[in-house]
């Protein structure tokens, strides 16, 4: 970790105080007898490894509220993180195992997907609507296909020719807006829980995660060989221990997803099954420990960020349904096979990082686990061929070690794809399938219930919002900051790029020894990506902005704007006694 | 020694020789395959003279005739005489970005509509209030609170800029986009008319009044495009107009009034100024009007548009920004375009004197000013000599949703809101349900 490593700015870095140990020695002082010894640790270089990242996970844990905790997974990095990039409409050859091996997910795929749909009430109901609004959805097929001339027809208004893909995708987007709105409509007669949901058209979803048990790349264990050897007697002598070379790293994952649409309520769907302590089967979930280029992944420096469609503070912060399009699928190669593969994968990968940022809202985070199970149904669709998958989120650990030996397990049940229609002719659809249009009903029937006797957000305070701060400086100061963060815009300084050249001619070999040198690598200076969040100068606060109560303060202090990282400055200032 | 320029040469130049001196003894190191198969015994040949032998025997391979370099996959339109839409005659054309110069007045006289009463119609004005939707504000104002501050959308926003302080750059914004417009990844720009929240999920809150009657009488559709070709005093004029979202009914509304009511009043005077001033004329425009839905569709008659006024997109012909007069003439210009499609569509592209009337009601919107209107289409001959006129009723000005949504100092905050608006756009929407 950077965190100790490097700590060379201005605004330190806090160690929270441990609430154990206060409270054993202020109240309730023990009897003599009965001696209070400190935990026994665990020695050798990995487990010190270990613990310092646990201080950072405890302080994370320890912030109270959402904003803050996802602030501070950006703290490490000024350039933000060198992360995995995942896209839903990009996957490369044979991705299952790798997806289920980034979200630990147990998959199963098969016609009936799930208990919760053959609720016999969810089943009479459903056909019923399906029968009802047969021709209502054949309508809006011929509108959608043939009845309805897009803007993007005229020649004169499209400036830019749209390729086929990108067609496709309009009239995917709009026929299940469309659907959606009929859906909807009918549907909330039968299902008032309906009533309560926000339709949500085109969101943002984003999710980060650390992914441990990947193998190091060869630079990773060059460096780690590297450290091995260093000589300056503050490192600490754990850190020199050859038997860390060759051991696995975490790969940060950033997922961006584009939904067609998601359903939000205020209370999350019904658990399909319980959460179990130990799952057998999360011991078949399969290990994939190579480095992500090996699987076709890019890496990008981009900020950690963690967003289900909205900002915190929005009541209906669960979902129930998200539907994404499959026309990617057109774009790959690899035969009608992998298709199906590629479907199953995206779905998982959308429906846990759905689900992630929804946990994140509630106060969990990649490093602490959710203490229920999260529920999310996700279908995928062009239009014409449909998909549907069931997600239930029991786990959020994946990083360092719990990415292969975490008890508990994620669980996916899918189908494959049905066709809603076969095709198109002479002004009529043809073959209507009536149970796919029931299996799209059935996702709206399916009714969240208020989990009773649950503490829903166990790790945030009652203020659980940046919102609900009281102190105005700072509760300005984080909102404004947590939106720079997400809107992912670049420093005004990029980040300092060494070219080949001077790889070659400066840092590997000495060749250019009357360089002048201003590089950080020329320089005693800590490489950019060991640069923290905070790690910059003060700013300066003009006399302008300054308060009356500010110039109570002293000189020093007053000159200069107060920053409020997460955990930091969270009370006033005040002035000096006799002031 | 002090390390002068003429030192710090003459040590480069040393170092130079030096350098030069190490590395022409530098000779390359036998391959390892040589070593190899040198040790194997087998004989080796020289690359290049191998390569020059089997360059004789290459045979050229002919290439068929018929093959030809591929074309570019996007070729993008220029306008010039080779565009498909290129007409060599011009035509006045008024599409969305521009407005009419003097408002409400030229719009009246351009279109040879009157305004036969202030307001709304009677009957549309007594509807407002009568239905509502349970807990209708709470759940309009969580919609409007979605739409404004809870989406997560960030995109850059156009320049802020301060009249006063003109050379002042202010940072730039990310936030929701005014039509939340979608360019999460540049490779596949696409808009969604959908995605404009704020209207869409206050017609699913419409729709929850009585479902069954709306599924069967209305349907939505978004980016309507309409364009109305008609002619006023021998010049063709062409308007060309995007209804963001087009509501559409099984029944088209009946006329409001009769159709004489409007003859006796005067069309307002411009003098000196013409009709078609501030309205450019074009090569490129359609040689027919255009309605985008079918005939075919059940629910094919145009009830109630929506439109959307951005004020990046909508400018005056010399970029003053636009006035409020022109924001009302704005919403009568794009109602009677979707209209005057939907009449030539129904009785053909020239048709003056319109066997029924059409009537279609109109909402105009930033997003936080609204603006209501009713036109009913008596005729598309529009010269002064024309003995029927058509009938617009609107409100005399556009009504606040809410005078501040958005984070004001860290806070989510919603202020004055006002209930009229949506009880209006339910009355418009259940009007004929």
């Amino acid at each position: 970790m950077s965190l100790i490593r490097f700590r060379c700015g201005r605004t330190r870095w806090v160690r929270p105080l441990s609430a154990v140990c206060l409270r054993r020695l202020s109240s309730a002082p023990s009897p003599a007898t009965d001696p209070q010894y400190p935990p026994i640790l665990e020695q050798g270089p990995l487990a010190e490894k270990l613990r310092r990242k646990k201080v950072w996970h405890d302080w994370l844990k320890s912030h109270e509220t959402v904003e803050e905790k996802l602030f501070e997974l950006n703290m490490p990095k000024y350039y933000g993180w060198n992360s995995v990039i995942l896209r839903d409409n990009a996957v490369p050859y044979n991705f299952v195992p790798w997806s289920q091996f980034a979200t630990r997910t147990h998959l199963e795929v098969g016609s009936e997907i799930s208990p919760l749909y053959s609720d016999p009430t969810i089943d009479s109901t459903a056909s019923e609507l399906a029968s009802q609004l047969k021709s209502e959805v054949e309508d809006i097929i011929l509108f959608e296909n043939e009845q309805f001339q897009r803007i993007h027809q005229f020649t004169l208004k499209n400036t830019k020719p749209k390729s086929e893909e990108e067609v496709k995708e309009i009239y995917t987007r709009s026929f299940i807006q469309h659907l959606n709105k009929v859906l909807l409509t009918t549907v909330v007669s039968s299902a008032k829980h309906l009533n309560l949901t926000t339709v949500v058209p085109d969101p943002r979803l984003d999710a980060f995660w650390f992914l441990g048990g990947i193998n190091p790349s060869a630079e990773k264990r060059k460096e780690r060989k590297a450290r091995t050897k260093m000589t300056n007697r503050n490192v600490r002598a754990s850190f020199l221990d050859p038997s860390l070379v060759d051991g696995p790293v975490n790969e940060t994952i950033q997922f961006y997803g584009k939904p067609i649409l998601q359903l939000q309520t205020r209370d999350p769907l019904p658990s399909a099954e319980n959460l179990l302590e130990n799952d057998e089967r999360s011991q078949r979930v399969p290990h994939v420990p190579y480095e992500p280029h090996v699987m076709y992944l890019e890496k990008e420096y981009c900020r950690a960020t963690t967003v289900p469609g909205f900002w915190p503070g929005e009541p209906h912060e669960f979902g129930i349904l998200s539907i994404h399009s499959s026309n990617f699928l057109d774009r790959r190669s690899f035969g009608p096979e992998d298709n199906i593969d590629a479907t199953h994968s995206v779905a998982m990968l959308s429906s846990f990082s759905w689900l992630l940022g929804q946990a994140c809202y509630q106060g969990f985070s990649t490093f602490h686990d959710v203490t229920y199970p999260l529920l999310t149904q996700t279908a995928f669709s062009n239009g014409r061929d449909w998909s549907f998958y069931l997600y239930q989120l029991n786990t959020t650990l994946l990083h360092t070690k719990n990415s292969t030996e975490n008890p508990r397990c994620n669980l996916c049940w899918g189908t494959k794809p049905m066709q809603l229609f076969q095709a198109i002719e002479g002004g009529r659809v043809i073959g209507l399938n009536e149970d796919v249009l029931k299996r799209i009903i059935k996702m709206y029937l399916l009714e969240p219930k208020e989990r009773h006797g649950v503490d829903k957000k166990p790790y945030l305070s009652d203020k659980p919002h940046v919102a609900d701060i009281d102190y105005e400086e700072r509760r300005v100061w984080l909102e404004s900051q947590y939106k720079f963060l997400t809107s992912n815009r670049p420093r005004v300084k990029p980040k300092p790029e060494v070219y080949a050249w001077e790889d070659i001619y400066k840092i590997k070999h000495n060749d250019m020894p009357r360089e002048k040198r201003t590089k950080w690598y020329a320089t005693q200076q800590p490489p950019p990506d060991c640069k923290r969040f905070d790690d910059h100068p003060r700013i300066h606060k003009p006399n302008a902005l300054r308060t009356e109560e500010d110039l109570k303060l002293p000189r020093q202090v007053r000159m200069w704007k107060r920053t409020f990282y997460p955990g930091t400055n969270k009370d006033p200032l005040k002035p000096p006694p006799g002031k | 020694m002090r390390l002068t320029q003429v030192l710090c040469k003459m040590t480069n130049y040393r170092i130079f020789k030096l350098r030069w001196e190490q590395q022409k003894r530098k000779r390359a190191p036998l391959s390892k395959e040589y070593l190899h198969v040198s040790k194997l015994g087998l004989p080796t040949v020289n690359a290049t003279e191998y390569l020059e032998k089997a360059k004789e025997g290459v045979v050229p391979i002919e290439f068929d005739s018929d093959v030809r370099p591929a074309e570019p996959l996007f070729e993008t339109l220029k306008f010039d005489e080779s565009h498909p839409d290129y007409r060599a005659n011009t035509c006045y054309c008024l599409d969305d970005t521009n407005v009419l110069l003097e408002g409400l007045e030229h719009s009246k006289l351009l279109l040879n509509s009157v305004q036969i009463q202030e307001g709304l119609p009677k009957e549309v004005e007594d509807s407002v209030g009568t239905q509502s939707v349970p807990f209708q504000d709470t759940r309009v104002k969580r919609l409007i609170m979605y739409a404004n501050v809870f989406d997560s959308m960030q995109v850059l926003l156009p320049k802020r800029k301060d009249p006063e302080r003109p050379a002042w750059n202010f940072p730039r914004d990310y936030g929701i986009d005014s039509k939340r417009k979608f360019c999460m990844n540049k490779n596949e720009p696409y808009i969604n008319a959908f995605s404009h929240l704020t209207i869409t999920q206050m017609l699913q809150l419409c729709d929850f009044v009585d479902g069954k009657a709306s599924l069967a009488l209305r349907s939505q559709v978004p980016d309507a495009y309409c364009c109305a070709n008609v002619e006023k005093e021998g010049h063709p004029i062409q308007i060309q107009n995007r209804a963001d979202i087009l509501v559409t009914s099984k029944v088209p509304i009946a006329p409001l009034t009769q159709r004489s009511a409007g003859n006796s009043i005067p069309l307002p005077d411009l003098h000196p100024l013409k009709f078609n001033v501030s309205i450019p004329k074009q090569h490129f425009y359609h040689n027919r009007s255009i309605f985008p839905i079918s005939k075919e569709f059940l629910k094919s008659h145009p009830h109630t548009a929506f439109f959307h006024f951005d004020p990046v997109e909508v400018k005056n012909l010399y970029e003053e920004p636009v006035t409020e007069s022109q924001f009302l003439s704005r919403t009568v210009v794009k109602a009677f375009a979707v209209a005057a499609a939907r009449a030539q569509q129904l009785h053909g592209d020239n048709v003056k004197q319109l066997p029924e009337p059409i009537t279609i009601q109109a909402v105009h919107t930033d997003n936080r000013r609204f603006h209501f209107a009713v036109l009913q289409l008596n005729t598309l001959d529009l010269d002064a000599t024309a003995q029927e006129k058509n009938i617009v009723w609107m409100l005399p000005q556009a009504i606040d949703l809410f005078s501040e949504c958005g984070y004001v100092k860290g806070r989510p905050v919603l202020e004055e809101y006002n209930p009229e608006v949506f009880q209006r756009i339910l009355s418009f929407y259940c009007n004929g349900l």
